[in-house]
């Protein structure tokens, strides 16, 4: 009768497997626990989408920009600082995505499996941005949409982003998605805005002439004001190379752009990182900028491309990434603002290294363009423009049909030991140095006396 | 002699090694329950003194318990103890969620109760035990059919009966009468033709089951037969021949009835179906499993509680949540044991019918573990079955108690006189 014991093995080995499936399940529930637990439908972490169980969120200076207190989801005091960091840090309903407070949960939550939900976090996020400078260069776009940003170029850090149009999260406006003024609201427009390039896209053209036409700083070109269907500002007469980008002469660029025709342009778009849709270490992605010109277009075509009046689309990230490699001696760190997670031991949980953005630009060529952006402002605009700063930049006024141009600046300091790069666009307002440019210089100055001033 | 050497060291008196263990795990066992009481009455004012009632008569019914079987019959009772704390949880957490609903939750774990001690007493005899399999297989087969004919859907499946207030789910009660009908062969043992009997009732019940749509029980059904199966006839060419024609029977049934495969559907894929009956379930499981961290938010403070059946087939996740992950594995852990334990003293069982039983009911334990966990988990597909002693629910309650009465009464241990009286005789 007993040879039945033999047989009991079989339930053994069922055992058997149930115990390993357990052990595969303890095993994969503490690996996931962390990503299941911080799903956004979980109710002991959020409240209506909102990460409520999350540490501080503090600017460069230690300004704090979000925290959490009885359970509820706190903002900076000022109603500017709130609405210039909307979409920085997401809005509590999820309709502004990328926000860090949603990317950056895992660091912000404070999670692990062995206290579950049941410790509130005391880990701060710590962002390079200065909080005030943002609140300034908000109060600069409006009341035009658009946005600045500016950026160390030696290091990649972002100081300061502003996106407008954009709300106090506290005051939510009811007639967001019906007023045309708060179109596009729910964009950070430095990542998501792509815009009619104007004069500024002439950097890229003249970097490809520097690079494809070795007499370049021996020509003249010839303007009259006109050059079959381009139509320039004023008219220039015989002009050089470097007093046609001073000037922003439309007819020497063209021809610029001709000369060298759609594949070199194409080039040049590409080694400026101009085609790349970043995806930073802050988790957010930008959209790449759009060329559009092959070798089969017209003269027209490519030369209209040349002077950024054609079908190109710039987006404010890439151009301001292509600055701060020119200004850099030809290399540049992705721009970024997320600098540390600390956990409430002081121990850093995440740490951002800067990523090489890609962008080859000899320094050779770099240096060449740091001077003609640099002569821009020192022969054209005029150094009293930026007060104490020693800059460059390209301004540019994106004419569109019917409708008030976009206005441009992108530039940077020329002195290493203020290393910033700016970038400027103001939707539909007018001249680009009138516009970008003085909200550019403003937000310059600003940061130039905060540094100073220690 | 080497088992009578064993049974030596188990059969302590009270102060003996054993006898001080078990009043330690006794003691310990109160002291859990007393918290847990402490932690569901906290909360609760509106129920206070109904539920304070409950909780102290079922602490006082085990030590009575405990003393008339462990210290006045001098028995072994530590199956009898992991019951009892794995019913005492689906006690609090019943009056927890829905205290309402805390009596009968009450009651059934005293049926249970009754009903392991009868049969436990029942099977004290070996010539009872084949004399009832036929009656026993008829009421079963009878009692399924009666269930399909009569039970209306609940939640995609035709299990359950009412009976004015009362509803009750028959295949649970089934579950007993398959194994007992399986296990009383007697010394047929090795014979093929009595295989043959068993097998068209064992395709009865799981056919009906089938028809009911209950498959989640008709798999724990399978499975036993499957162990059973190989129990009695040792024969692997036998097992795999039937699995085959059940692999062949179920491709089958699922081409013709593919609906019954869309129930199934976000098996693996459960995050993407996180807002629909499909993975709503198992995402919020895995989501406030996680949440609870190693010592849970506390009985109460969970979330996975508002969701639909999160004291039955979520129970795992819910316990995790409010008492930690590590209770809830602690249970898995606990009921993988007791199928250890009744697989090592089934060895020494009085005939291959308590050998068989045994395994068989552990067997189903373990199988239907699988499922309710795993099930939740999405490490196998969700078939909304039990866990047992732990969900709420007084059939599924009642047959858990049962299923340990198999697991009992192979031990020979549970009958001392018996063995004091085989001792005699042996001199």
């Amino acid at each position: 009768m007993r040879t039945i014991n033999k047989r009991i093995l079989l339930i053994v080995a069922v055992v058997v497997i149930f115990l390993f499936f357990t052990i595969l399940l303890a095993f994969s529930m503490f690996t996931n626990a962390q990503e299941y637990a911080l799903k956004s439908v979980n109710a002991h972490l959020y409240e209506s989408g909102v990460l409520t169980n999350a540490g501080e969120i503090v600017d460069t200076n230690g300004i704090k920009l979000a925290y959490t207190q009885n359970g509820e989801r706190k903002y900076n005091d000022d109603p500017d600082i709130r609405a210039s960091f909307l979409h920085i840090l997401g809005d509590n309903k999820g309709f502004i995505s990328g926000g860090i407070q949603d990317v950056f949960k895992n660091e912000l939550s404070g999670y692990n499996i062995v206290y579950g939900v049941n410790k509130s976090s005391d880990n701060t996020l710590n962002l390079t941005l200065d909080a005030e400078l943002c609140a300034y260069a908000y109060e600069e776009l409006r009341p035009y949409k658009g946005c600045i940003a500016v950026c160390n170029y030696k290091t990649g850090e972002l100081i300061c982003i502003a996106s407008s149009p954009s709300y106090d999260i506290y005051n939510k406006p009811e007639n967001l998605d019906s007023d045309p003024d708060y179109e596009g609201v729910y964009i950070n427009r430095l990542y998501g805005g792509l815009y009619t390039p104007g004069s500024i896209f002439k950097v890229v053209t003249a970097m490809a002439a520097i690079e494809n036409i070795t007499d370049i700083y021996n020509r003249t070109f010839y303007c009259n004001g006109k050059d079959g269907t381009i139509i320039c500002n004023d008219t220039h007469g015989e002009i050089s190379f470097k007093t046609a980008l001073n000037q922003s002469c439309n007819v020497a660029f063209a021809q610029i752009a001709v000369e060298l025709g759609a594949d070199k342009i194409n080039e040049a778009f590409h080694s400026a990182g101009l085609d790349i849709s970043y995806t930073t270490n802050d988790r957010i992605t930008s959209k790449s900028s759009i060329i559009n010109i092959n070798t089969s277009d017209s003269k027209s075509d490519i030369g209209w491309t040349g002077i950024g009046q054609s079908t190109t689309l710039v987006n404010p990230y890439s151009f301001l990434n292509f600055m701060c490699a020119i200004a850099n001696g030809g290399k540049s760190y992705e721009p970024y603002f997320v600098k540390s997670a600390v956990n409430e031991n002081g121990r850093k949980i995440y740490e951002s290294t800067p990523v090489d953005s890609g962008i080859t630009i000899t320094p050779t060529t770099a240096s060449l363009l740091k001077e003609l952006l640099r002569s821009d402002v020192s022969d054209y605009y005029g150094d009293y423009i930026f007060g104490d700063i020693t800059m460059c930049g390209k301004t540019g006024t994106a004419e569109r049909d019917n409708k008030l141009p976009h206005a441009w600046f992108a530039g940077f300091s020329y002195d290493d030991d203020f290393p910033y790069a700016v970038i400027a666009i103001l939707e539909e307002c007018g001249s680009g140095l009138k516009y970008a440019g003085s909200a550019a210089s403003s937000v310059m100055q600003e940061l130039y006396r905060k540094t100073i001033s220690g | 002699m080497e088992t009578t050497k064993n049974k030596k060291l188990y059969f302590g008196r009270p102060g003996s090694m054993y006898g001080l263990i078990s009043l330690l795990i006794m003691l310990l066992l109160t002291i859990y329950q007393v918290i847990m009481s402490y932690c569901v009455l906290s909360k609760d004012s509106e129920n206070f003194s109904e539920l304070l009632l409950y909780f102290s008569v079922y602490i006082v019914a085990e030590w009575i318990y405990y003393f008339i079987f462990a210290i006045v019959q001098n028995r072994h009772i530590s199956l009898e103890m992991i019951a009892f704390a794995l019913s005492s949880i689906s006690l609090y957490v019943t009056a927890s969620v829905s205290p309402s609903k805390t009596q009968t939750q009450f009651v059934a774990i005293f049926i249970g109760l009754a009903l392991y001690i009868a049969m436990v007493q029942y099977m004290k005899s070996t010539t009872r035990t084949s004399a009832i399999r036929i009656p026993m297989a008829v009421m079963a087969l009878g009692l399924l059919a009666f269930t399909l004919v009569f039970a209306s859907y609940t939640n995609g499946a035709k299990n359950w009966i009412y009976i004015g207030p009362i509803s009750i789910q028959p295949s649970e009660f089934v579950k007993l009468a398959f194994i007992y009908v399986g296990a009383a062969t007697l010394d047929k043992i090795q014979s093929h033709k009595s295989l043959t009997a068993y097998v068209f009732f064992a395709v009865g019940c799981v056919g009906l089951l089938g028809l009911m749509s209950d498959f989640g029980t008709a798999l724990i059904y399978f499975a036993t037969f499957i162990l059973i199966a190989f129990l009695r006839s040792g024969d692997v060419r036998t097992i795999v021949l039937v699995c085959t024609a059940a692999v062949i029977g179920a491709i089958l049934i699922l081409t013709l009835k593919s609906y019954i495969l869309n129930r199934f559907a976000s098996y693996r894929h459960i995050w993407e179906h996180m807002y629909d009956s499909g993975g709503y379930q198992q995402t919020r499981t895995l989501i406030y499993s996680a949440s609870g961290g190693f010592f849970g938010v506390g009985l109460g403070n969970g979330h996975l509680r508002d969701i639909f059946a999160a004291t039955e087939d979520l129970i795992f996740g819910l316990i995790c949540e409010e008492l930690g992950i590590l209770t809830g594995f602690l249970i898995v852990i606990t009921l993988i044991l007791l199928a250890f334990a009744a697989a090592y003293n089934a060895r020494f069982s009085r005939s291959s019918f308590f050998t068989i039983a045994a395994c068989a009911a552990a067997g189903m334990i373990v199988v239907q573990t699988a499922l309710n966990v795993f099930g939740v988990t999405d490490f196998l597909p969700l078939t909304g079955v039990t866990l047992p002693f732990v969900s709420r629910g007084g059939s599924s309650m009642i047959c858990s108690w049962g299923l340990l009465a198999f697991i009992k009464a192979a031990d020979s241990r549970s009958y001392p006189q018996l063995a004091k009286k085989a001792k005699r005789n042996r001199r």
